[in-house]
């Protein structure tokens, strides 16, 4: 029998093409596991049992007439941002509740065309607007290196499902550093890749000039593989540019290293500098070269991307009233206040908070002092970045300020849990890719390192967390809970 | 409405009826006399995930008009979202333009008996279509809304004039050259019902501007500016303030009415659509469509004046509809008496349109049969009179003259001895007119007119009027008179 | 923090959950007039930069024109898949709430 704890999506796929193990056992081996898991962490909103099983047995079939594809057999975990055919889809809100979308996300039909299966739908900050999945409808995410800590979100259920090995691979999105920050607080490859490589087309929107999915993965080299299969142009989504994913691995011998004090300054707890460090250090004796810089308009970089972001999400979000899909409205009202009733009550507090802020910055007398001016310094910031690629082939940073928090220390405080994102949105508001992988361990809680690259440099990054992954194996590390 | 100074601005909302899809989704845009809601993608329903993909024509049709229209260019063209609630709209806000719109600074001539007037038009902009509201009786008492999205995303292209117009009469000149302009160039297809709205507003001297929505049809544009110049003149004249507001045309009851505050708080928040990238319009595009760009109702008048020998008069009556143009020129073009067939077209042809509220395409019959029913006349096969009663008999039932003069015995009498017979009769029942006709030369007029009534009208009535007068003058001379 | 200093007052609240179409608990409007007050004064650190003459972005890396061409296709829903999510629903149309 295979084990699940040190199997890679790829070697999944290899065995399933050889005929040596079967797309249904690796499902009944994954469902098995998140029966046993989930109950503790709640990764998953949704187990999508039956389809996964229906899918498997298809896939098996197709392999007996000859199918092959890159991913044939490998589970999947999904966020639950991202559309899925017959698959309930609720962005973790309570106005999505029953949602079942008649689409597939470019993302999912592309790795189903390669044999991948939906095992499930993973739980997230609802709307992807939060950096801890505590902030659920359906209840916190637990972190499965520390039961009682914060997973990171957005994208916090796929985070754990992963780290646990509930799923091989999951897919995130991340608007402000939503795969990042739980891959670093779950001890995985986390990547965001460049803005416009990977469709968004059944994507529930938050912000949609920040966001990208992204995979969330043990293994760099099953990353690359997700990207290799859910990037480029699919005639749905716009704002796509041309891109190729290539990567081969030829070590980092010279490759730049950016290292901003901006991001490595007081505001960041020690020890989380020190695995960064350590990370870098660790590059340089394999022969990259790092220096130390500055990005001075950083320091603006967070309340950009919440005005921005908050923007955006006023008018995504407005679409849900109750009338088409999710949450019924009161038909006993007139429309309006039939309207203002079910979004009442149907979203959740910090949703509300980030539509009246988005509604806010939007509104005549604000637009200009808030978003407009958001969006120039986003320009600006984007400029001193690519100004900083030109020099360096990445920019080193911590993932996060902090080490996994205690579920609920935040919570009251919505302006401590944006600090969480301090050190993801640089990449966002740039539109280049960014990925954490894990740094190590600052008491038995992973901690991650960031690496930015120029557009469409995701081999670059890649190339990093490989040489990292050859010397620390941090893909070896499995949480204590998952060992069961 | 002399001596009120009152200033009318358009907003016209032309679909562009010339294209295969919608605008931002590949749905057909063929949506007219289908099922509810059968015409839909998951961007036109407004999704969540979905995604709006930016239809190339879509920009030519509108950079046509603009052109048409002798606006300025933009180089660059931007979306943006124009945030309402509204249970039309599947998002909730509405892909349209504000900053960055296709074309401002235009101008149209239109002409209101025999001045010639020119009228700014301020903007060119495109946007979506919302869906369709449907009621159980009237707005105000229907009990709940149904709603159906075929038409939502349907491409519109808003003209925005200036507020030069200063009567109805001055709207309605406009609205007609505008929907001849838009049929010259084949974009948008005024006859289909819905293709063009209105949102008008208007200022009194002494009064506030005020808007009216909702006006769905060019035709009602006069109606409401009549009802609202009538209302608030009163106001006026009683001492009342205009408020400024918007109001809505309510086209059964023929009245405009005001929406209740709350729901008018408006601010739309207008901000660029992340999902949309600009559009940029090269030097060599603009030229290429302007070169493209087909006679245009000025110029055609002009020609039509020249090339037909028509008045101004005529011309303008013709290319007010580019169909009822076309049909002229064709039948111009086969029978070649262009003063007797722009007579036929406009006297007879138009009246019976006006009559049964039909348009030229309805119409089940070609030029070609107007022409050889004019041929009829010319041959003295029918008389003029009957030609008129045939072709309203061709609208009804669209068969061919010959068939429709046969078929009821219309023919042209013309032969003498033929008539000769009908006058005997008329003599020997009419004797008194007879003797008075001997004794006064116009009672033969009454003599003429039993005849041709005898014949059913058939009877050619310059030989009608010769027999009668013959047989008068052999009475007289019978008698031994002269000439009365 | 004193009344007058508050940029979004409770009448601003109730003016933005209007145009929101967000109806508030008492306790909520509590929550933001406290909240979101902090939150904008974090944000107004954006006024320390000068900003004049950049110009704004659209998309990040600046890609324009793409369009598509003018074919039917893409993803049509039927009726039943349209309809599949609405809570109430009549004769293909679906149903909502009155307008008055
Ligand atoms: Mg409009
Ligand atoms: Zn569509």
């Amino acid at each position: 029998m295979v084990n699940p704890l040190t199997l890679t999506a790829k070697e999944i796929a290899q065995q399933v093409s050889s005929g040596s193990l079967s797309a249904l056992d690796v499902v009944e081996l994954y469902l098995d596991r998140i029966r046993r898991l989930n109950p503790k962490i709640n990764a998953f909103i949704t187990v999508a049992e039956e389809q996964a099983r229906r899918a498997a047995e298809e896939v098996d079939k197709a392999v007996k007439k000859g199918f092959r594809g890159r991913l044939l057999g490998v589970p999947i975990a999904v966020k639950d941002v991202i559309s899925t055919k017959g698959i309930e889809t609720t962005c973790a809100s309570k106005i999505l509740r029953g949602y079942v979308p008649p689409y597939d996300a470019t993302v999912v039909k592309r790795l189903k065309a390669e044999g991948a299966i939906v095992i499930g739908k993973t739980n997230m900050d609802e709307f992807a607007m939060g950096s801890s999945t505590e902030l659920s409808a359906y209840g916190p995410t637990r972190n499965p290196w520390s039961l009682d800590r914060v997973t990171g979100g957005s994208s916090g259920g796929s985070g754990a499902a992963t780290s646990a090995r509930m799923a091989p691979t999951s897919l995130g999105s991340d608007t402000g550093g939503s795969v990042r920050c739980p891959a670093s607080f779950c001890g995985i490859v986390g990547l965001k890749p460049t803005y416009g490589v990977v469709s968004r087309y059944g994507l529930i929107s938050y912000a949609c000039s920040l966001e990208q999915i992204g995979p969330m993965t043990v293994d760099v080299e099953d990353c690359a593989l997700l990207m290799e299969v859910i990037s480029g142009r699919d005639g749905f989504d716009s704002t796509l540019i041309d891109y190729e994913f290539r990567w081969s691995y030829e070590g980092v011998k010279g490759l730049r290293i950016a290292v901003p004090k901006e991001f490595f300054s007081e505001g960041t707890d020690e020890r989380v500098l020190e695995s960064v460090w350590r990370v870098i250090k660790l590059l340089e004796s394999n022969g990259a070269v790092y220096e130390e810089v500055s990005l001075p308009l950083s320091r603006y970089a967070l309340a950009a991307y919440y005005i921005i972001a908050m923007s955006e999400a006023s008018s995504n979000l407005a679409r849900y009233d109750g009338i088409r899909y999710g949450m019924p409205y009161d038909p006993s009202l007139p429309w309006h206040e039939a309207f203002s009733k079910v979004r009442g009550e149907g979203f959740g507090l910090e949703v509300k908070r980030r539509i009246i802020l988005g509604t806010f910055a939007l509104s005549a007398g604000y637009y200009g002092r808030y978003y407009l001016k958001a969006l120039k310094l986003r320009a600006m910031i984007r400029d001193q970045v690519l100004s900083l690629l030109k020099r360096f082939d990445v920019i080193a940073t911590p993932t996060t300020p902090f080490p996994p928090f205690k579920l609920g220390e935040k919570i009251e405080d919505p302006l401590s849990l944006y600090m969480a994102d301090i050190d993801t949105v640089v990449a966002n508001l740039a539109g280049v890719p960014a990925i954490s992988i894990p740094a190590g361990l600052v008491d038995g809680l992973p901690v991650g390192a960031q690496f930015m690259a120029n557009y469409c440099r995701e081999d670059v990054l890649l190339t990093v967390a490989k040489c990292v992954q050859d010397e620390t194996h941090f893909d070896k590390l499995v949480p204590g809970v998952a060992k069961a | 409405m002399s001596g009120l100074q009152v200033k009318i601005g358009l907003e016209c909302h032309c679909q562009v009826t010339s294209l295969k899809t919608k605008m931002f989704c590949r749905c057909s845009s063929d949506y007219r006399g289908k099922p509810p809601n059968v015409n839909v993608c998951p961007t036109c329903l407004g999704l969540p995930g979905s995604l709006p993909y930016l239809n190339r024509r879509a920009v030519e049709e509108a950079l046509k008009v603009a052109l048409a229209l002798n606006c300025k260019i933009n180089r660059k063209m931007v979306f943006y979202r124009k945030n309402y609630f509204y249970p039309d709209l599947s998002k909730n806000f509405q892909i349209s333009q504000y900053d960055f719109p296709l074309a401002v600074d235009g101008y149209v001539t239109i002409n209101v008996n025999g001045r010639e007037k020119t009228i700014r038009i301020r903007r060119v902009h495109m946007e979506e279509d919302p869906g369709r509201l449907v009621y159980k009786g009237r707005i105000d008492t229907s009990p709940y809304t149904l709603v159906d999205y075929n038409r939502m995303g349907i491409a519109l292209i808003e003209v925005v004039t200036e507020p030069d117009m200063e009567s109805p009469a001055e709207a309605k000149a406009f609205l007609e050259e505008l929907r001849s302009i838009l049929e010259h160039l084949e974009v948008s297809d005024g006859s289909l019902e819905g293709s063009m709205r209105c949102d008008v507003n208007i200022s009194i001297a002494g009064g506030t501007r005020v808007e009216i929505k909702n006006i769905s049809s060019f035709k009602d544009v006069e109606k409401a500016l009549a009802y609202e110049i009538m209302r608030q003149r009163n106001l006026l004249r009683m001492g009342r303030e205009v408020k400024r507001e918007t109001r809505h045309w309510d086209e059964v009851r023929g009245i405009t009415v005001a929406l209740r505050a709350k729901e008018e708080e408006m601010d739309y928040r207008y901000f660029p659509e992340p999902d949309l990238v600009p559009v940029e319009i090269s030097d060599d595009f603009i030229e290429k469509v302007r070169s493209s760009l087909p006679e245009l109702p000025s110029a055609r008048r002009a020609r039509l004046v020249e090339q037909y020998n028509l008045t101004e008069y005529e011309a303008r009556v013709l290319t007010a509809d580019k169909q009822l143009a076309d049909f002229f020129e064709k039948l111009a073009s086969i029978h070649g008496k262009p003063k007797v067939d722009c007579s036929v077209v406009i006297n007879e042809l138009l009246r019976l349109l006006n009559e049964k509220n039909i348009e030229v395409r309805d119409l089940k019959f070609t030029p070609k049969e107007v022409a050889d029913l004019l041929f009829m006349v010319d041959e003295g096969v029918v008389s003029w009179k009957s030609a008129k009663y045939i072709l309203r008999r061709m609208v009804e039932t669209g068969e061919h003259p010959k068939k429709i003069a046969e078929a009821e015995g219309i023919r042209r009498i013309s032969s003498v001895e033929e008539i000769e017979k009908f006058v005997s009769k008329v003599f020997e029942e009419h004797k008194g007119d007879v003797e008075a006709a001997i004794k006064d030369d116009k009672v033969i007029h009454r003599l003429v007119g039993e005849v041709l009534k005898e014949t059913r009208m058939l009877a050619d009535p310059k030989i009608t009027f010769q027999v009668v007068s013959k047989r008068i003058r052999e009475l007289r001379a019978e008698r031994g008179l002269a000439s009365a | 923090m004193a009344r007058s200093e508050l940029t979004i007052t409770p009448e601003l609240l109730d003016h933005l959950s209007n145009l929101a179409k967000l109806k508030l608990t008492e306790e909520e409007k509590r929550i933001f007039i406290r909240d979101l007050n902090r939150i904008l004064e974090y944000f107004n650190v954006i006024d320390e930069v000068d900003t004049s003459g950049v110009d704004q972005v659209f998309h990040i890396l600046g890609l324009t024109n793409t369009m598509r061409e003018d074919e039917v296709g893409g993803e049509p829903l039927s009726q039943e898949q349209a309809l599949s999510n609405a809570a109430s629903k009549e004769e293909g149309y679906i149903k909502a709430p009155r307008m008055v």
